[in-house]
Protein backbone atom coordinates (compact mmCIF):
# COMPACT_ATOMS: atom_id res chain seq x y z
CA UNK A 1 0.00 0.00 0.00
CA UNK A 2 1.49 2.99 -0.83
CA UNK A 3 1.80 5.98 1.80
CA UNK A 4 -0.54 9.29 1.52
CA UNK A 5 1.34 12.40 -0.35
CA UNK A 6 2.92 14.71 1.62
CA UNK A 7 3.68 18.39 0.72
CA UNK A 8 7.14 18.31 1.04
CA UNK A 9 7.66 14.96 -1.06
CA UNK A 10 10.08 16.11 -4.32
CA UNK A 11 9.06 14.62 -7.64
CA UNK A 12 10.36 13.89 -11.42
CA UNK A 13 8.87 13.74 -14.42
CA UNK A 14 9.37 9.66 -15.60
CA UNK A 15 11.28 9.51 -18.77
CA UNK A 16 10.52 8.62 -22.18
CA UNK A 17 6.70 9.33 -21.83
CA UNK A 18 5.17 10.44 -25.38
CA UNK A 19 2.50 12.96 -24.74
CA UNK A 20 0.20 13.98 -27.86
CA UNK A 21 -2.12 15.97 -28.53
CA UNK A 22 -4.98 17.26 -31.22
CA UNK A 23 -6.35 20.83 -32.19
CA UNK A 24 -9.75 19.90 -31.44
CA UNK A 25 -9.88 19.46 -28.10
CA UNK A 26 -8.00 20.39 -24.67
CA UNK A 27 -7.36 16.95 -23.54
CA UNK A 28 -3.93 14.86 -23.87
CA UNK A 29 -2.93 11.35 -24.77
CA UNK A 30 0.33 10.04 -22.76
CA UNK A 31 1.86 6.49 -23.63
CA UNK A 32 4.16 4.78 -20.82
CA UNK A 33 6.08 2.66 -23.13
CA UNK A 34 7.73 1.08 -20.22
CA UNK A 35 4.07 -0.60 -19.33
CA UNK A 36 3.07 0.06 -22.47
CA UNK A 37 -0.03 1.61 -21.10
CA UNK A 38 -1.91 4.47 -22.64
CA UNK A 39 -3.99 7.61 -20.57
CA UNK A 40 -6.37 10.32 -21.45
CA UNK A 41 -5.37 13.37 -19.69
CA UNK A 42 -7.13 17.17 -18.97
CA UNK A 43 -4.90 20.12 -20.21
CA UNK A 44 -4.66 20.85 -16.59
CA UNK A 45 -3.29 17.44 -15.29
CA UNK A 46 -0.76 18.19 -18.26
CA UNK A 47 0.15 21.41 -16.81
CA UNK A 48 0.63 19.76 -13.67
CA UNK A 49 2.97 17.21 -15.28
CA UNK A 50 5.08 20.09 -17.30
CA UNK A 51 5.63 21.62 -13.94
CA UNK A 52 6.87 18.44 -12.37
CA UNK A 53 9.21 18.40 -15.79
CA UNK A 54 10.52 21.81 -15.61
CA UNK A 55 11.72 21.19 -12.25
CA UNK A 56 10.51 24.65 -10.93
CA UNK A 57 7.94 23.47 -8.21
CA UNK A 58 8.72 19.69 -8.15
CA UNK A 59 6.69 19.61 -4.23
CA UNK A 60 3.17 19.44 -4.13
CA UNK A 61 3.65 22.43 -1.45
CA UNK A 62 4.87 24.45 -4.60
CA UNK A 63 2.74 23.04 -7.12
CA UNK A 64 -0.32 24.22 -6.01
CA UNK A 65 0.54 27.70 -6.22
CA UNK A 66 2.30 27.12 -9.44
CA UNK A 67 -0.61 25.29 -10.74
CA UNK A 68 -3.27 27.71 -9.74
CA UNK A 69 -1.03 30.88 -11.97
CA UNK A 70 -0.85 28.37 -14.44
CA UNK A 71 -4.42 28.14 -15.56
CA UNK A 72 -5.35 31.67 -13.33
CA UNK A 73 -7.21 30.29 -10.86
CA UNK A 74 -7.35 31.01 -7.08
CA UNK A 75 -5.11 28.37 -5.05
CA UNK A 76 -7.91 27.43 -2.97
CA UNK A 77 -8.59 24.22 -1.10
CA UNK A 78 -10.46 22.90 -4.00
CA UNK A 79 -7.80 23.17 -6.24
CA UNK A 80 -5.42 22.04 -4.04
CA UNK A 81 -7.59 18.84 -3.47
CA UNK A 82 -7.29 18.27 -7.21
CA UNK A 83 -3.86 18.58 -7.71
CA UNK A 84 -2.84 16.14 -4.96
CA UNK A 85 -5.31 13.85 -6.17
CA UNK A 86 -3.87 13.98 -9.49
CA UNK A 87 -0.44 13.79 -8.19
CA UNK A 88 -1.09 10.59 -6.74
CA UNK A 89 -3.54 9.41 -10.41
CA UNK A 90 0.41 10.11 -12.22
CA UNK A 91 2.18 8.50 -9.44
CA UNK A 92 0.51 4.87 -9.41
CA UNK A 93 0.45 5.21 -13.51
CA UNK A 94 4.22 5.84 -13.63
CA UNK A 95 4.00 9.58 -15.29
CA UNK A 96 5.92 11.06 -11.95
CA UNK A 97 8.59 9.54 -9.59
CA UNK A 98 9.23 10.59 -6.37
CA UNK A 99 12.83 11.84 -5.51
CA UNK A 100 14.47 9.98 -3.05
CA UNK A 101 16.51 11.76 -0.80
CA UNK B 1 -16.73 -34.59 -55.19
CA UNK B 2 -12.99 -32.98 -55.38
CA UNK B 3 -11.25 -32.48 -58.23
CA UNK B 4 -8.31 -34.52 -59.20
CA UNK B 5 -6.01 -30.99 -59.97
CA UNK B 6 -7.01 -29.07 -56.87
CA UNK B 7 -4.23 -28.17 -54.92
CA UNK B 8 -6.38 -28.59 -51.96
CA UNK B 9 -5.97 -32.39 -52.67
CA UNK B 10 -2.51 -31.53 -50.31
CA UNK B 11 -4.09 -30.43 -48.00
CA UNK B 12 -3.77 -33.34 -46.22
CA UNK B 13 -0.19 -34.10 -46.81
CA UNK B 14 2.32 -31.52 -47.71
CA UNK B 15 -0.23 -28.81 -47.03
CA UNK B 16 -1.00 -25.63 -49.56
CA UNK B 17 0.00 -22.06 -49.27
CA UNK B 18 -2.68 -19.47 -49.60
CA UNK B 19 -1.97 -16.21 -50.39
CA UNK B 20 -4.28 -13.37 -47.88
CA UNK B 21 -2.99 -10.11 -48.28
CA UNK B 22 0.81 -10.03 -47.16
CA UNK B 23 0.72 -13.35 -45.84
CA UNK B 24 1.42 -16.75 -47.08
CA UNK B 25 -0.35 -19.22 -45.42
CA UNK B 26 0.53 -22.45 -44.92
CA UNK B 27 -2.12 -24.81 -44.21
CA UNK B 28 -2.66 -28.63 -43.50
CA UNK B 29 -5.91 -30.41 -42.53
CA UNK B 30 -7.03 -33.94 -42.92
CA UNK B 31 -10.60 -32.80 -41.92
CA UNK B 32 -12.80 -32.96 -44.77
CA UNK B 33 -14.58 -29.45 -42.88
CA UNK B 34 -11.35 -27.76 -43.86
CA UNK B 35 -10.84 -28.43 -47.05
CA UNK B 36 -14.91 -28.09 -48.41
CA UNK B 37 -14.04 -24.15 -46.26
CA UNK B 38 -11.23 -23.34 -48.04
CA UNK B 39 -12.38 -24.53 -51.72
CA UNK B 40 -16.15 -22.89 -50.87
CA UNK B 41 -14.31 -19.64 -49.37
CA UNK B 42 -10.93 -19.04 -50.31
CA UNK B 43 -12.21 -20.21 -54.10
CA UNK B 44 -10.96 -16.60 -54.90
CA UNK B 45 -7.40 -16.79 -53.46
CA UNK B 46 -3.76 -17.76 -54.43
CA UNK B 47 -3.75 -21.50 -53.86
CA UNK B 48 -0.54 -23.77 -54.31
CA UNK B 49 0.47 -26.92 -53.55
CA UNK B 50 3.92 -26.14 -51.18
CA UNK B 51 5.59 -25.67 -47.91
CA UNK B 52 6.79 -22.65 -46.21
CA UNK B 53 4.78 -19.18 -45.60
CA UNK B 54 4.34 -16.20 -42.82
CA UNK B 55 2.61 -18.86 -40.83
CA UNK B 56 1.61 -23.09 -40.43
CA UNK B 57 -1.33 -23.22 -39.48
CA UNK B 58 -1.73 -27.06 -39.02
CA UNK B 59 -5.82 -28.39 -38.40
CA UNK B 60 -5.67 -31.97 -37.64
CA UNK B 61 -8.27 -34.20 -36.30
CA UNK B 62 -8.14 -36.03 -32.54
CA UNK B 63 -6.81 -39.51 -32.90
CA UNK B 64 -8.47 -42.68 -31.37
CA UNK B 65 -11.90 -43.46 -30.29
CA UNK B 66 -12.85 -39.95 -29.97
CA UNK B 67 -12.53 -39.17 -34.10
CA UNK B 68 -15.45 -41.79 -34.40
CA UNK B 69 -17.58 -40.45 -31.47
CA UNK B 70 -17.03 -36.67 -31.11
CA UNK B 71 -14.72 -35.68 -33.91
CA UNK B 72 -12.18 -32.64 -32.28
CA UNK B 73 -9.89 -30.39 -34.37
CA UNK B 74 -6.58 -29.39 -32.74
CA UNK B 75 -5.22 -26.09 -34.14
CA UNK B 76 -1.15 -26.22 -34.26
CA UNK B 77 -0.04 -22.68 -35.30
CA UNK B 78 3.51 -22.30 -36.04
CA UNK B 79 3.94 -25.28 -33.59
CA UNK B 80 2.10 -23.83 -30.65
CA UNK B 81 -0.61 -25.38 -29.41
CA UNK B 82 -2.74 -21.76 -27.95
CA UNK B 83 -6.18 -23.22 -28.24
CA UNK B 84 -8.35 -26.07 -27.04
CA UNK B 85 -9.40 -28.03 -29.69
CA UNK B 86 -12.77 -27.55 -31.20
CA UNK B 87 -15.21 -29.64 -32.12
CA UNK B 88 -15.22 -31.10 -35.10
CA UNK B 89 -17.46 -29.39 -37.23
CA UNK B 90 -16.02 -25.52 -36.43
CA UNK B 91 -12.95 -27.03 -38.25
CA UNK B 92 -13.81 -24.74 -40.63
CA UNK B 93 -13.94 -21.36 -39.12
CA UNK B 94 -11.26 -22.39 -36.49
CA UNK B 95 -8.81 -21.60 -40.08
CA UNK B 96 -9.83 -17.68 -39.15
CA UNK B 97 -9.39 -17.71 -35.74
CA UNK B 98 -6.15 -19.41 -36.43
CA UNK B 99 -5.54 -16.58 -38.55
CA UNK B 100 -6.07 -13.95 -36.14
CA UNK B 101 -4.28 -15.28 -33.29
CA UNK B 102 -1.12 -15.37 -36.12
CA UNK B 103 -2.03 -11.61 -37.72
CA UNK B 104 -2.69 -10.47 -33.59
CA UNK B 105 0.55 -12.39 -32.05
CA UNK B 106 2.72 -12.82 -35.00
CA UNK B 107 3.02 -10.01 -37.56
CA UNK B 108 5.44 -7.22 -35.92
CA UNK B 109 5.70 -5.70 -39.48
CA UNK B 110 2.52 -4.33 -38.73
CA UNK B 111 0.58 -2.36 -36.30
CA UNK B 112 -2.18 -4.38 -35.65
CA UNK B 113 -6.12 -3.05 -34.64
CA UNK B 114 -9.11 -4.89 -34.00
CA UNK B 115 -11.19 -2.73 -36.75
CA UNK B 116 -13.19 -3.82 -40.30
CA UNK B 117 -11.71 -1.76 -42.76
CA UNK B 118 -13.27 -0.97 -46.35
CA UNK B 119 -11.97 1.47 -48.84
CA UNK B 120 -13.36 3.96 -51.65
CA UNK B 121 -11.15 5.96 -53.75
CA UNK B 122 -8.17 5.18 -51.92
CA UNK B 123 -9.54 6.32 -48.55
CA UNK B 124 -9.87 4.11 -45.98
CA UNK B 125 -12.89 3.55 -43.61
CA UNK B 126 -11.36 2.38 -40.08
CA UNK B 127 -14.81 0.81 -37.90
CA UNK B 128 -13.69 0.41 -34.65
CA UNK B 129 -15.90 -1.90 -32.37
CA UNK B 130 -15.83 -4.02 -29.66
CA UNK B 131 -17.78 -7.73 -30.21
CA UNK B 132 -21.22 -7.36 -31.16
CA UNK B 133 -21.50 -3.66 -31.88
CA UNK B 134 -22.37 -4.42 -35.10
CA UNK B 135 -19.07 -3.92 -36.56
CA UNK B 136 -19.05 -6.87 -38.89
CA UNK B 137 -22.62 -6.43 -40.21
CA UNK B 138 -21.73 -2.84 -41.57
CA UNK B 139 -18.61 -3.57 -43.40
CA UNK B 140 -20.81 -6.68 -44.85
CA UNK B 141 -23.37 -4.14 -46.27
CA UNK B 142 -20.77 -1.67 -47.11
CA UNK B 143 -18.03 -4.37 -49.05
CA UNK B 144 -21.91 -5.13 -50.98
CA UNK B 145 -22.72 -1.61 -51.61
CA UNK B 146 -19.62 -0.42 -53.71
CA UNK B 147 -16.84 0.01 -50.70
CA UNK B 148 -13.98 -2.25 -50.89
CA UNK B 149 -13.41 -4.86 -48.42
CA UNK B 150 -10.30 -3.95 -47.10
CA UNK B 151 -10.30 -6.54 -43.92
CA UNK B 152 -13.06 -7.26 -41.46
CA UNK B 153 -10.73 -7.70 -38.51
CA UNK B 154 -7.53 -5.89 -38.75
CA UNK B 155 -6.48 -2.67 -39.42
CA UNK B 156 -2.70 -3.32 -40.16
CA UNK B 157 -1.11 -0.38 -40.57
CA UNK B 158 2.60 0.17 -41.75
CA UNK B 159 4.81 1.86 -39.37
CA UNK B 160 6.94 3.03 -41.82
CA UNK B 161 4.41 4.43 -44.44
CA UNK B 162 1.24 5.54 -42.37
CA UNK B 163 -0.77 3.62 -44.85
CA UNK B 164 -3.12 0.87 -44.15
CA UNK B 165 -2.15 -2.55 -45.56
CA UNK B 166 -5.28 -5.17 -46.93
CA UNK B 167 -5.99 -8.34 -45.42
CA UNK B 168 -9.00 -9.26 -47.81
CA UNK B 169 -10.86 -12.15 -45.90
CA UNK B 170 -14.15 -13.66 -45.20
CA UNK B 171 -16.60 -11.72 -42.86
CA UNK B 172 -18.12 -13.51 -39.72
CA UNK B 173 -21.14 -12.55 -38.69
CA UNK B 174 -23.45 -13.55 -36.15
CA UNK B 175 -26.75 -14.20 -34.95
CA UNK B 176 -29.63 -11.84 -36.62
CA UNK B 177 -27.01 -10.47 -38.96
CA UNK B 178 -26.26 -13.73 -40.66
CA UNK B 179 -30.48 -13.05 -41.87
CA UNK B 180 -29.94 -9.14 -42.26
CA UNK B 181 -26.91 -9.62 -45.23
CA UNK B 182 -28.17 -13.11 -46.43
CA UNK B 183 -31.15 -10.85 -47.57
CA UNK B 184 -29.43 -8.19 -48.97
CA UNK B 185 -26.98 -10.56 -51.32
CA UNK B 186 -28.79 -13.28 -53.27
CA UNK B 187 -25.55 -13.84 -54.73
CA UNK B 188 -22.99 -14.06 -52.01
CA UNK B 189 -21.81 -17.40 -50.96
CA UNK B 190 -21.26 -18.06 -47.05
CA UNK B 191 -19.31 -20.80 -45.32
CA UNK B 192 -21.37 -23.48 -42.39
CA UNK B 193 -23.37 -21.96 -39.77
CA UNK B 194 -22.03 -22.78 -36.53
CA UNK B 195 -22.54 -22.30 -33.00
CA UNK B 196 -19.48 -20.59 -31.39
CA UNK B 197 -18.52 -21.21 -27.40
CA UNK B 198 -20.11 -17.96 -26.53
CA UNK B 199 -23.79 -19.65 -27.91
CA UNK B 200 -23.87 -17.45 -30.55
CA UNK B 201 -24.60 -18.71 -34.11
CA UNK B 202 -22.11 -17.55 -36.66
CA UNK B 203 -21.41 -17.66 -40.07
CA UNK B 204 -18.29 -16.45 -42.80
CA UNK B 205 -18.89 -14.20 -45.39
CA UNK B 206 -17.19 -15.07 -48.85
CA UNK B 207 -15.03 -11.75 -49.76
CA UNK B 208 -15.93 -10.01 -52.92
CA UNK B 209 -13.92 -11.35 -55.94
CA UNK B 210 -12.78 -7.62 -56.71
CA UNK B 211 -11.27 -7.12 -53.02
CA UNK B 212 -8.94 -10.60 -52.74
CA UNK B 213 -7.56 -9.52 -56.58
CA UNK B 214 -6.81 -5.59 -55.35
CA UNK B 215 -5.48 -7.31 -52.30
CA UNK B 216 -2.61 -5.65 -52.93
CA UNK B 217 -3.61 -2.09 -52.79
CA UNK B 218 -2.71 -0.50 -49.85
CA UNK B 219 -4.75 3.03 -48.85
CA UNK B 220 -4.64 6.09 -46.89
CA UNK B 221 -6.15 5.94 -43.53
CA UNK B 222 -9.18 8.83 -43.66
CA UNK B 223 -11.83 7.76 -41.10
CA UNK B 224 -11.96 6.53 -37.77
CA UNK B 225 -15.66 5.54 -37.33
CA UNK B 226 -16.67 3.78 -33.68
CA UNK B 227 -20.06 1.80 -34.46
CA UNK B 228 -22.72 1.00 -32.47
CA UNK B 229 -25.77 -0.73 -33.51
CA UNK B 230 -29.24 0.33 -31.25
CA UNK B 231 -32.22 -1.16 -32.03
CA UNK B 232 -34.79 1.34 -32.98
CA UNK B 233 -32.20 4.87 -32.86
CA UNK B 234 -32.22 6.58 -35.69
CA UNK B 235 -28.80 6.92 -37.32
CA UNK B 236 -26.66 9.47 -35.98
CA UNK B 237 -22.74 10.08 -36.99
CA UNK B 238 -21.39 12.48 -34.53
CA UNK B 239 -17.75 14.32 -34.20
CA UNK B 240 -15.20 12.41 -31.51
CA UNK B 241 -12.59 14.30 -30.43
CA UNK B 242 -9.16 12.46 -31.80
CA UNK B 243 -7.76 11.86 -28.27
CA UNK B 244 -10.51 9.57 -27.38
CA UNK B 245 -10.55 7.83 -30.74
CA UNK B 246 -6.54 7.28 -29.84
CA UNK B 247 -7.63 5.57 -26.25
CA UNK B 248 -9.91 3.55 -28.38
CA UNK B 249 -7.61 2.62 -31.08
CA UNK B 250 -4.45 1.42 -28.82
CA UNK B 251 -7.01 -0.34 -26.87
CA UNK B 252 -8.38 -2.16 -29.65
CA UNK B 253 -4.75 -2.84 -30.88
CA UNK B 254 -3.14 -6.16 -30.22
CA UNK B 255 0.42 -5.64 -30.55
CA UNK B 256 1.26 -1.57 -30.90
CA UNK B 257 3.11 -1.37 -27.35
CA UNK B 258 5.16 -4.38 -28.58
CA UNK B 259 6.52 -1.90 -30.70
CA UNK B 260 6.79 0.76 -27.98
CA UNK B 261 7.13 4.21 -28.87
CA UNK B 262 7.24 3.51 -32.60
CA UNK B 263 3.58 1.56 -32.15
CA UNK B 264 2.03 4.33 -30.22
CA UNK B 265 3.52 7.06 -32.68
CA UNK B 266 1.80 5.05 -35.28
CA UNK B 267 -1.29 4.96 -34.42
CA UNK B 268 -1.28 8.22 -33.15
CA UNK B 269 -0.33 9.60 -36.46
CA UNK B 270 -3.37 7.51 -38.23
CA UNK B 271 -5.64 9.57 -36.09
CA UNK B 272 -4.22 13.02 -36.50
CA UNK B 273 -5.05 12.36 -40.31
CA UNK B 274 -8.67 10.93 -39.82
CA UNK B 275 -11.72 12.21 -39.32
CA UNK B 276 -13.21 10.67 -36.69
CA UNK B 277 -16.90 9.83 -35.29
CA UNK B 278 -19.09 7.92 -33.43
CA UNK B 279 -22.32 6.42 -35.18
CA UNK B 280 -25.36 4.73 -34.04
CA UNK B 281 -27.70 3.04 -36.11
CA UNK B 282 -30.25 0.57 -36.20
CA UNK B 283 -31.21 0.92 -40.27
CA UNK B 284 -28.53 -0.23 -42.43
CA UNK B 285 -29.76 1.41 -45.32
CA UNK B 286 -29.94 5.07 -43.71
CA UNK B 287 -26.58 4.49 -42.35
CA UNK B 288 -24.88 3.72 -46.53
CA UNK B 289 -26.69 6.60 -47.31
CA UNK B 290 -24.56 8.23 -44.66
CA UNK B 291 -21.24 6.74 -45.15
CA UNK B 292 -21.71 7.34 -48.78
CA UNK B 293 -22.04 10.98 -48.42
CA UNK B 294 -19.31 11.12 -45.47
CA UNK B 295 -16.99 9.47 -48.79
CA UNK B 296 -18.12 12.13 -51.11
CA UNK B 297 -17.41 15.25 -49.16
Amino acid sequence: MREPLTDDQRWRPAADLVWTHYDDSEDWVVFHPQSGDVYLVTSAAHTLWALVADGSAPTLHQLIPALAAALNRTPDSELATVTRDTLAFMDRAGLVRPISL
Amino acid sequence: MRSSSSPLDCLATSGVQVSIGPFLVRVRSDLNGVHEYLRRLYGDFQVAAGEGGHFDIAIVATRGVRRWLRPQANLILNGERPFLPLPGNLAGAGFEWSLNWCVGNQAPRWVAVHAAVVERGGRALILSAESGAGKSTLCAALALNGWRLFSDEFALIDPDTGRLTPLPRPISLKNTSIEIIRGRSAGVVFGPQGVDIENARFVHMKPPVESVRRAREDARPAWVVLPRWAAGRPTTLEPLPKAQALLRMTDQSFNYNHLGTKGFACVADLVRQCDCYTLEYSDLDDVLIRLESLASS
